[in-house]
């Protein structure tokens, strides 16, 4: 399955954090993110393995088989309907355990996600220590940490409607992540037809 | 910590439906983590107290609650998520270190189990039966419509040896 990344990068500074910073910044990142996104288009296309997927699809939240299709039949559009919030959750949680594993070798046995836990709103859907995988380690520019990641999905491009979820990750990252960790929002995008992964890094 | 490692195959476990051995590995790690309930009182009264929601990271760091805390917080809450059913819904069948589990239907069989300490990864079409499986580490997943169910299982274990 062909996957279209866009890595966008943003310094922890950039985010409010205190009573002197304002919500406005939250909104205007979030738009800043999206309008990079439109506008720089991707960085990197990867091959996802569908069977990788389908392993993946091991640690999701929801009880849904069969991704790899569902996967298929979101990529092709409307089929006449939409899919459900959880589908599309489960799509998405997919993905982004899928490319970390491809793109960064992350060993499953590490994965222990979340999702499930998360209305606790101080947690991300997975934690990777940083300091086991060398890939992860150029990548970042770290030696050591432990990256927080968040996975989602939209079923419609609706630019409000996205802006706002990415600041809604953002915070919950942020409880989390702050002061000296890493963190990764990975929204699985459709747009313009073609399957889209806006990866977002948070860096300290 | 241990309790990643216990709550990692327990995620398995309950994806194959094995509740019972999923409940006990997530019972080790509430007595593990058992004072996390004052990180999570505490924590809530941060929020409680905090205007925006924003500002909440910063509050916490200030009040002493890292983020090995929270780590911490969320493996005791998954731990008691998983430690709450007690009894299989399938029946499991256990072969040395592999546990496998059939859902059936009158279309299709599917497989999934659990190896412990595989390691590799391997797809094949399945000679005993019409359809295919996949072995990624610990996890094993098979889907076929027709064949003799312990046959394929044989022939999936055969096939793992790396």
């Amino acid at each position: 399955m062909n996957l279209k990344i866009s890595w966008i990068e943003i310094n922890q500074e950039l985010l409010p954090h205190s009573d002197l910073d304002s919500e406005d910044d939250l909104n205007t990142i979030s738009n800043e993110i999206l309008e990079a996104f439109e506008v720089g288009g991707y960085s990197e296309e990867v091959q996802l393995d569908e069977k990788i997927i389908l392993v993946a699809s091991t640690f999701t939240s929801k009880l849904i088989g069969d991704i790899p299709k569902i996967i298929k039949i979101y990529e092709l559009g409307r089929w006449g309907k939409l899919f459900s919030g959880d589908t599309i959750a489960v799509i998405g949680e997919s993905i982004t355990y899928a490319l970390l594993i491809q793109l960064f070798n992350i060993d499953i046995a590490d994965l222990v996600p979340f999702r499930n836990v998360k209305y606790l709103g101080t947690i991300s859907d997975l934690a990777i220590n940083i300091e086991k995988y060398d890939k992860l380690k150029k990548f970042l520019g770290a030696d050591k940490g432990i990256l927080f990641v968040n996975a989602r999905a939209t079923m419609i491009y609706k630019r409000s409607y996205i802006a706002k979820r990415i600041a809604e990750s953002l915070t919950a990252i942020e409880n989390v992540r702050y002061p000296d960790n890493y963190g990764l929002i990975s929204y699985v995008i459709k747009y313009n037809q073609e399957l889209y992964d806006l990866c977002i890094i948070v860096k300290p | 910590m241990s309790c990643i490692e216990n709550l990692h195959k327990a995620y398995i476990l309950t994806w194959i439906g094995d509740y019972e051995t999923a409940s006990k590995l997530a019972k080790e790690c509430l007595q593990l983590l058992s004072d996390s309930k004052q990180i999570r009182k505490k924590i809530r009264e941060i929020v409680i107290n905090t205007d925006r929601n924003y500002e909440i990271a910063k509050k916490l760091r200030e009040e002493g609650i890292t983020t090995t805390d929270l780590i911490q917080l969320a493996l005791y809450n998954l731990a008691r998520k998983f430690s709450i059913r007690q009894e299989n819904i399938v029946e499991i069948i256990e072969r040395n270190n592999i546990k496998v589990s059939i859902i059936k239907n009158s279309l299709t069989n599917e497989l999934r189990g659990y190896c412990e300490g595989c390691k590799g990864y391997k797809y094949s079409l399945l000679k005993k039966g019409n359809g295919y499986f996949i072995v990624y580490n610990e996890i094993i997943y098979a889907e076929f419509s027709e064949g003799d169910i312990n046959e394929i299982i044989e022939e999936i274990i055969k096939s793992i040896k790396f």
